[in-house]
């Protein structure tokens, strides 16, 4: 692994998925540097899941390859690097929120830092539930709580799947908080979303569409690119 | 900084941590009596089962000519027995299995920097001890009541069926392991299966050597004594042992993508079975097996033209299900007519006990091709905005299927006339076949329209129920459907009695299919008419309920008039 390897965050080179019936990704080149924030944008089915799920280690590419700070994805090493928010927020019936907290850091070896997880919960509004179990809980803060359990572990590449989806303003202005907290602490953000309003507060903006990519630029550049969209 | 934060080794106490946690949890949270009422059942359901088995079988030994075609016959037939389960195995493995973890153990477990064999392998070597349990009690049981029949020591009989059975599920499980992590192809896995059953069928039916003659070899050892079974059977359970240790090894290397699929489905299907809803099962499990319909479809299936009455609409739409069929399904139809001849002869040879997997066959292939009907009652909303009335609408739908199921009566008849080598049976076959597929079928119709989405209809029945009445009574809705099934194809007994009795199979075979054609029949015309006697059923309640308000309110009123 060499020292440009590490300067990139994530590094997809002809990555290519194939769902059948010509869904997935085709031939997909895209390299985020560390430290950027990066928005994917693109209709339903165009390849924003299946591309931050194979960032993530979920999801395995039919051909190409993927790498996060040159180690390929999935690996032990690119796990305690990536911190995954997916679509369908996951949890265990029976432990309560602090305790995912606690078990989820205690996994990626984290001190446990009380105060920094006292904060994350508050900025959420999720103080008066961490001691309920999420599996109870509305969508809005099943979300909010796997972007607790996200941020709270060390992390250098923050996947976010459709962020906005389930929360309400109070709780979209938190994340924004958060994502800009995790960006100043030099992490690489790459959110899928729907949302302009949020691919607009992006450094760089990459637009999928039926599986390719078909614009990759600033925020501002989006503008002039809204035809395919 | 949290973000830079150093990641020390692998959290292997994290792990542990909480999974400690959660046991300890779990067994606080349980409640001992439920636990002792399951047990309590399971003995009772399984008693029965070996009991009922028990008493199908002959009692006393088996003659010496019977012991000798046992001898020289039932290394094949065992021999089958273990290419399907090994098939099983493969075909797990080939869709994401034999493991079903849990979905927060994926996104949480399986994404953190822990060594990803720390995780797996306890929940492998829990699937594979269990797969191993399972299949040594069943093995084990089937070789205790072997020995009486067989004259031989129960206790080698038990011990011989409990471990081979044991490998053998377990080496099967360990086989699932490894096709899941050799990324092999699914059509691949479906080639090698059909290829090995097929040969090992052909062996049991042309008594021509067979690819798992040897496993069968082993299981009869108490009977043949033979050297070398003992050495096969050695050597077979070295391999398993070695499959499982390997498995267990590159267990590390389960897909996380199959993993949480499998995960779901799995989660879906157990629900599914406790709440008896079969319907819903064969859906799941289509997805488990990547049967989906094909896009394209294999025959062109031209609309209705111009203002066409709603029946033709119907005919084309279950047309377009039937031709959208994968080749997959398709081909699994045509087993399963075909087992249905085998099955068919074999009662009329005098086994009774083969109605059941009859009814079962008939059964699944009415659930294959009730598809449309399935398609449309699944949409309850969408059914209730079509201007057509429901009986119109759930009658045409069952048109194509009752087209579709011709031809594999012809299979069903083919198979049992190749069996059984009779010249009636063709006779028998033309007579009676298509009416009792259509009856068995029938059970499945039965099953797509009760398992319709109503919720509130079931939610108010259990409300009312205590919990064991409200267990027995899901119970007896997922089995009513399988007694239809049972009823449509009983009459081929007709056959067996004619048979046994030297009178006519032919005239027998018009009896039974007379009555096969009634229970067909019952079912449409329940079809036809079951909206309009729930309509008028729940008219009379509300009537009923309406009436006893009324009367009330006089009471008080007369009641209030007199103070």
């Amino acid at each position: 692994m060499t020292r440009d390897d590490r300067a990139v965050a994530l590094r997809c080179t002809a990555l290519h998925k194939d769902h059948g019936e010509g869904r997935g990704l085709r031939s997909v080149d895209l390299e985020v540097p560390a430290g950027q924030c990066v928005a994917i944008v693109g209709h339903n089915g165009s390849g924003k899941t299946t591309l931050l799920r194979i960032a993530a280690g979920l999801g395995e590419a039919t051909s190409g390859e993927v790498s996060v700070f040159g180690t390929p994805a999935g690996d032990l090493a690119a796990r305690a690097a990536v911190a995954y928010v997916g679509d369908q927020p996951t949890f265990y019936d029976d432990l309560t929120l602090g305790e995912h907290l606690r078990f989820v850091g205690g996994l990626h070896g984290a001190e446990p830092d009380e105060d920094r997880v006292d904060r994350l919960l508050t900025t959420l509004g999720l103080v008066p539930r961490a001691d309920d179990l999420p599996a109870h809980f509305s969508r809005g803060l099943r979300q909010k709580a796997a972007l607790a359990l996200a941020l709270a572990r060390p992390f250098r590449l923050l996947l976010i799947d459709e962020p906005f989806v389930g929360l309400d303003a109070s709780g979209r202005q938190a994340l924004l908080e958060l994502i800009g907290e995790a960006r100043a602490g030099g992490a690489t953000v790459i959110m899928a979303t729907h949302d302009l309003g949020l691919a607009g507060t992006a450094q760089r903006v990459v637009v999928l569409a039926e599986g390719s990519i078909v614009h990759d630029g600033t925020p501002d550049d989006l503008g002039a690119f809204m035809g395919p969209l | 900084m949290l973000v830079t934060a150093a990641v020390r080794s692998p959290a292997r106490d994290a792990v542990h941590a909480l999974r400690r946690a959660r046991r300890e949890a779990r067994l606080g949270r349980l409640e001992w009596f439920d636990v002792a009422y399951r047990a309590y059942l399971v003995i009772l359901v399984g008693g029965a089962l070996v009991l009922a088995v028990g008493t199908w079988l002959p009692a006393d030994p088996l003659g010496s000519s019977a012991v000798e075609t046992v001898r020289q016959r039932g290394a094949a037939v065992l021999g089958l027995v273990a290419a399907l389960v090994l098939a099983a195995g493969l075909r797990s493995g080939a869709h994401g299995g034999p493991l079903a973890v849990e979905a927060p153990d994926i996104r949480h477990l399986l994404l953190a920097p822990v060594p990803r064999r720390q995780v797996l392998l306890r929940p492998c070597a829990q699937r594979l001890s269990s797969l191993a349990l399972v299949g040594g009690s069943v093995a084990g049981v089937a070789g205790l009541l072997a020995a009486p029949r067989l004259d031989g020591p129960s206790l080698t009989w038990t011990l011989t069926g409990a471990v081979g059975g044991a490998v053998l599920t377990a080496g099967a499980g360990a086989l699932a392991i490894l096709v899941h992590v050799g990324r092999v192809a699914p059509g691949a896995v479906r080639a090698v299966t059909a290829v090995v059953v097929l040969a090992q069928a052909i062996a049991v039916a042309w008594r021509v050597p067979g690819p798992t003659d040897v496993i069968g070899d082993a299981l009869v050892w108490p009977l043949t004594r033979h050297d070398s079974a003992l050495v096969a059977g050695i050597v077979a359970s070295s391999v398993a042992v070695a499959l499982v240790v390997v498995g267990l090894v590159s267990c590390g290397r389960l897909r996380s993508e199959a993993l949480e699929r499998r995960s779901s489905l799995v989660a879906q299907v157990r629900f599914a079975l406790a709440v008896g809803d079969l319907r819903t099962v064969v859906l799941l499990r289509r997805q488990l097996a990547h049967d989906h319909l094909r896009v394209r479809p294999w025959f062109r299936v031209p609309p209705p033209r111009g203002a066409s009455r709603p029946s033709a609409v119907l005919i084309w739409r279950s047309g377009l299900t039937l031709a959208r069929s994968p080749a997959l399904r398709l081909a699994r139809l045509v087993v399963m007519a075909a087992a249905m001849g085998v099955a068919a002869a074999g009662i009329v040879q005098g086994s009774a006990a083969l109605l059941i997997p009859l009814a079962v066959g008939a059964f699944l292939i009415g659930l294959e091709l009730a598809e449309p009907l399935a398609q449309t009652v699944d949409q309850t909303e969408l059914r209730r905005l079509l201007p057509v009335g429901s009986s119109a609408l759930l009658g045409g739908l069952l048109v194509v299927p009752a087209l579709a199921l011709v031809p594999l009566a012809a299979v069903a008849v083919t198979a049992a006339a190749a069996v059984s080598g009779a010249s009636t049976a063709w006779s028998v076959g033309a007579v009676m076949g298509i009416p009792l597929i259509w009856a068995g079928a029938a059970g499945a119709v039965v099953n797509v329209v009760r398992s319709a989405p109503d919720p509130m209809a079931r939610a108010a029945r259990s409300m009312a129920m205590p919990p064991e009445v409200a267990g027995m009574s899901t119970v007896a809705h997922a089995a009513w459907p399988l007694i239809v099934s049972g009823l449509g194809v009983a009459p081929l007994w007709f056959v067996s009695d004619a048979v046994a009795e030297g009178g006519s199979p032919v005239a027998a075979a018009l009896r039974g299919g007379v009555a096969s054609l009634l229970v067909a029949g019952c079912v449409v015309v329940w079809l036809r008419t079951r909206d309009d006697v729930r309509r008028r059923w729940r008219a009379l309640v509300v009537a009923g309920d309406e009436a006893r308000r009324q009367a009330t309110e006089r009471r008080r009123t007369r009641s209030g008039g007199s103070t």
